[in-house]
């Protein structure tokens, strides 16, 4: 490309991103082995925030490891997706901290965040996908911004990625507004892997897809886990699809976190909130 | 009336100049830093210049020839016809052009700008720029703002050339007045000053145009109800900025030019 001028960036996990020295992991609730820093991917302790008046987490203690996926549940407007802006550095906290294998990025700089930012795919919950670009040029955004110039690495990464999530090689030269829901969803889990991240946070994967489009999209986030063994954030209220992909649960509430635990224990629960939720989910579905 | 229905929108509009100026601050400086998006840059002057001549060439012609006609009008009265060229000339480079140029590089740019901007913001993009590293600033801002303080000095010489041409067709259709004298009439009532600020002020109209612009397309919130409230707040606001700075400018280059 003749007229392309960017400034290279440093190579993934460049020395500067030191983990925090003050940072002591602390142990999954209900877990008996203790807290690996190695594996710890995010931490969010005691972490606070407001709009205004309105109060939306008050509080949160969350942690995910590699290779493990949390499913964070909560009816709407509870803040289920202001915990993956957080995780992602979006939006900052009022208080506390909020760790990226180590790394504090609450009030982090720019820079900090960028290179964190590297580590972690995000799943919109439309997709967001670039509407003027194509699943092709959507997909290439992130290499080619990270300075990758080869144009035969990139297409051979670009398929492959689509192959991934199953899609045909065709699609890619598709516009965003030719996709169905299903296939947005995909290419959006495309995109988010294009730089090979450690973290994946979804964002309501499912939501407004048919009962087999969302196993569709539910076995993907498993592969995601079971193969490249990432850590998971997956925000849901679709109950069906967080117990199919999810290993740990945790429930929101009024800013808090009411209920945190596996999948027995989630549906064993005699919380009552919790109760009411999923058996409100269960007759929905 | 409660104080604080007297302190919430004033409170609510200096946050809103703060907020303004920080995107200023911070695209001005993107300016020295990489990445460049040159590519990007091209795309939109493309967008911002090619696509408006005609518009602007229209606006220009009708100008001239609107201002040829009221003045050869006024003017001959006073037996001073001959005149009409000197007044369309130094009317259009010093005021109309710049201004008008501006004025509808706003409703055709500026509203396009923030409803595109808009749409990425309530459409999760500008989050998922983000999300991938990727500033806004730099990416969507500094492209448009660049384009803009290019290409309407460009817009405006084009627009203020088509304008003289549109006077000169009135002046000889109407007052039956030959080329040369149009013309003679033209440059003596021009100094180089005027050149000066005939580009100037669009040099500062551009950016105007195009920092309003980006600021309320990413400042965009409640889905594409708040898209058109943004494309309106845009054109609205680029508008009353443009003219009102015009005002300053003027007096400015009077006070150093005499003139």
């Amino acid at each position: 490309m003749m007229f392309r001028s960017r400034g290279k960036r440093k190579p993934k996990g460049h020395p500067d991103l030191a983990p925090d020295p003050d940072w002591h992991p602390r142990p999954v609730p209900g877990r008996d082995r203790a807290p690996d820093a190695e594996n710890r991917m995010i931490d969010l302790e005691d972490v606070h925030l407001s709009f205004g008046e309105n109060v939306v987490l008050n509080g949160i203690w969350l942690e995910v490891d590699r290779g493990e996926t949390l499913v964070v549940m909560g009816g709407s407007g509870t803040g289920k997706s202001t915990i993956l802006r957080i995780s992602l550095g979006l939006l900052e906290p009022d208080s506390g901290r909020v760790f990226v294998h180590g790394v504090n990025i609450a009030h982090a700089d720019q820079k900090t965040l960028d290179e964190v930012r590297r580590q972690i795919g995000m799943v919109f919950q439309g997709g967001a996908l670039f509407d003027s670009l194509t699943v092709s040029e959507n997909l290439a955004f992130r290499p080619r911004e990270e300075g990758e110039d080869d144009d035969a690495k990139i297409r051979s990464l670009v398929e492959e990625r689509l192959s991934f999530v199953d899609l045909e090689p065709e699609v890619a030269n598709l516009m965003p507004a030719e996709l169905s829901g299903g296939m947005r969803k995909r290419v959006a889990i495309a995109r988010a892997i294009m730089g090979n991240p450690n973290i994946v946070l979804y964002d309501e994967p499912t939501t407004g897809l048919d009962p087999i489009t969302s196993e569709t999209i539910n076995e993907l986030i498993n592969k995601l886990r079971d193969q490249q063994n990432v850590a998971s954030i997956v925000v849901t209220h679709d109950i069906g699809s967080a117990l199919s992909v999810g290993d740990r649960f945790a429930m929101l509430k009024d800013g808090h976190i009411i209920f945190e635990g596996d999948a027995k224990e989630i549906l064993e629960t005699d919380e009552p909130y919790v109760r009411t939720f999923i058996d409100a989910r269960m007759a929905g579905a | 009336m409660t104080t604080e229905s007297i302190t919430r929108p004033v409170k609510s509009t200096l946050v809103g100049v703060q907020n303004f100026s920080l995107l200023v601050g911070r695209t001005v400086a993107s300016f020295f830093r990489p990445p460049f998006y040159l590519r990007d840059t091209f795309v939109q002057m493309d967008a911002i210049g090619v696509q408006s001549l005609a518009i602007v060439c229209l606006t220009g012609v009708f100008t001239g020839m609107v201002l040829a006609l009221n003045s050869a009008v006024q003017l001959a009265d006073f037996g001073a016809s001959a005149f009409v060229g000197k007044l369309v000339g130094a009317s259009v480079v010093r005021e109309l052009g710049p201004v008008l140029t501006a004025l509808m590089v706003t409703g055709r740019v500026g509203s396009g700008i923030a409803a595109e901007i808009g749409s990425m913001r309530v459409g999760e993009q500008i989050d998922a720029l983000e999300a991938m590293g990727t500033d806004p600033i730099k990416k969507l801002v500094k492209p448009r703002v660049l384009a803009g303080i290019v290409m309407l000095p460009v817009l405006t010489i084009v627009c203020d050339a088509i304008a003289i041409f549109g006077g000169n067709l009135i002046a000889w259709l109407s007052l039956s007045q030959d080329f040369s004298t149009y013309w003679n009439a033209v440059w003596s009532g021009l100094y180089l000053s005027d050149l000066f600020t005939g580009v100037f002020k669009p040099l500062v109209f551009g950016f105007i145009i195009t920092t309003v612009a980006c600021y309320r397309g990413l400042r965009t919130t409640g889905g594409t109800e708040g898209v058109g409230r943004a494309t309106t707040q845009s054109v609205v606001v680029s508008s009353v900025l443009v003219l009102s700075t015009d005002f300053f400018l003027t007096k400015m280059f009077i006070e150093i030019f005499g003139h």
